[in-house]
């Protein structure tokens, strides 16, 4: 027997939906595969080894791995305070927090320029030189990618049995101990996957980046940004970068495949 | 309504032990309560499923307030409405063993007992005497053997035991114990039955959530709730020579 031929008792699925279906999937796979195609196999190693690319990607390294922890630092606690408050404006602060998920990462970029700025709201009164610095593109990168954490830690924490809380009083436990010794553990898994998909969102971070940090090499360039302006001057430079970087998104899919369709 | 609980008449709680006389709403549900236990002595409260009888653990035990009426353990008003006494659920003098046991899933069973331990609400014990505490516990469930396991690992009935040995280690003066034997077998139904019996002598009040004809008629005292309003209060021999409403005579008369 075929391995597609149905399973007894399973319900057909209609000809005109399995067409739409492998449609959608043909557009997604013909990108990956000119990829494939195209990328210069024979002197991958060279063009992935060369000196620019390696600053390449030790900003990114920086840039978003800083931006992960930040998001984890700040955004677990937007999470339990989203998941257990109580207060007027809360829903104004779920919108605060996940309108970076829907909004143009570039308007996000022109928005920190007036924040963060060296005339916007902070740079005036403190003085701080944020743009096209380091420090400014791990912001970037973090304002971009802690709604993921905070999403899938606060959903974590609405799961969890509000009852073990309760026990861990009655032990005796006040209310800092509870949340380090009982709550934060319970929920360690989601921590860590929402730590993963904020480094891979912070890793492909681009349109708020180079608004805001600009495109130093060494500096702001992380590897994206490299992508970008190799493509123009150097093509089979890009193409070595963009499988790097697939190879990447590959590694945390499989890394997230049980936190992303729960198996059956 | 009567107005007293009709044992604490004959057996007045004295200053160690507990009453309770207090309304509560919850979710809709209405409970009445009325209860007095002196110091040593264990409550059963018994009911049909529904009737409020976990809820009461809960308000004992801090975890919801009362709307009128006071709560009282030994010398401290832990809940009074009208005067805003309340003591938290972190410092009342209680242990609890709730129905699924609860134990923490991340934490080995040793670590599960040691947790209040940790806490000092026991005051503040050396790492030794914790140590000490949790396996003398852990032995009265016969569940010495299993300390470096996790919940996940252990039955229905074995997740109990160490549930209850959890609140023992931490020897408060109040006990709560909701269907702390429902999935235990005979022979290790003797044995907590005999660890509870041991903590009595110093005085432990235990007020025990039980569906178990045994369970209540060895108590010293029993409460039946119906439907959130005490149908009957007494010593067991009274009970069941009274057997106040038809559910109470059925599970006490079968």
């Amino acid at each position: 027997m075929s391995k597609w031929s149905r399973r007894r008792g399973a319900q057909p699925i209609p000809l005109l939906i399995r067409i739409m279906a492998g449609l959608g999937l043909l557009l997604l796979l013909i990108p990956l595969a000119g990829l494939l195609l195209a990328a210069p196999w024979s002197n991958l190693a060279e063009l992935l080894t060369d000196e620019d690319t390696l600053e390449a990607v030790r900003v990114s390294l920086i840039v978003s791995v800083s931006a992960a922890i930040l998001s984890t630092l700040f955004g677990v606690p937007i999470a339990f305070v989203l998941a257990r408050a109580n207060f007027p404006g809360k829903s104004l602060l779920r919108t605060v927090v996940t309108v970076p998920l829907v909004l143009p990462p570039v308007v996000t970029g022109v928005a920190m320029l007036y924040g963060f700025g060296r005339r916007g709201l902070i740079g005036r009164t403190l003085g701080l030189e944020l743009p096209f610095t380091t420090v400014g593109a791990v912001l970037a990168a973090t304002i971009v990618a802690m709604p993921f954490l905070v999403l899938s830690v606060e959903g974590a924490l609405r799961n969890t049995d509000p009852r073990f809380e309760q026990m861990a009083a009655s032990l005796g436990a006040r209310p800092l101990a509870r949340w380090l010794t009982v709550t934060l553990p319970m929920i360690r898994p989601s921590i860590l996957a929402g730590m993963v998909l904020a480094w891979a969102r912070a890793l492909g971070e681009f349109g708020a980046t180079i608004t805001f940090a600009g495109n130093l090499p060494g500096v702001t360039q992380t590897l994206p940004l490299k992508i970008s302006l190799a493509f123009e001057q150097k093509p089979e430079q890009a193409l070595a970068l963009s499988l790097l970087m697939l190879a990447v998104a590959l590694a945390v899919l499989v890394a997230l495949r049980d936190r992303w369709v729960p198996r059956r | 309504m009567n107005d007293r609980p009709t044992a604490s008449e004959s057996t007045t709680p004295g200053r160690s032990g507990l009453r309770a006389k207090f309304t509560l709403k919850s979710n809709g549900f209405k409970l009445a309560i009325n209860l007095a236990v002196p110091a040593g002595q264990t409550l059963a409260v018994i009911g049909p499923n529904g009737s409020g009888k976990s809820t009461l653990l809960t308000a004992l035990a801090g975890h919801i307030a009362i709307r009128n009426g006071e709560i009282q353990m030994a010398e401290t008003m832990v809940d009074r409405p009208k005067s805003g006494d309340w003591i938290d659920p972190v410092d009342r003098p209680i242990a609890l063993v709730p129905q699924d046991g609860l134990l923490f899933p991340h934490l080995s069973v040793l670590d599960n007992v040691l947790f209040g331990l940790r806490q000092n609400k026991s005051g503040p014990l050396t790492k030794a005497e914790r140590l000490e505490r949790a396996f003398q516990s852990l032995q009265a469930v016969d569940m010495a053997d299993a300390t470096t396991k996790v919940p996940e690992e252990l039955s229905g009935g074995q997740a109990q035991r160490v549930a209850v040995a959890r609140a023992l280690a931490l020897q408060q003066p109040f006990l709560l114990l909701d269907e702390p034997l429902s999935r235990i077998d005979v022979g290790n139904r003797r044995n907590i039955r005999q660890a509870l019996a041991d903590q009595r002598p110093l005085g432990q009040v235990q007020v025990i959530v039980t569906h178990g004809r045994d369970h209540a008629i060895t108590a010293d005292l029993i409460m039946a709730i119906e439907d959130g309003q005490v149908t009957g209060f007494d010593t067991p021999t009274a009970m069941c020579a009274n057997l106040p409403t038809r559910w109470i005579a059925e599970l006490l008369n079968p």
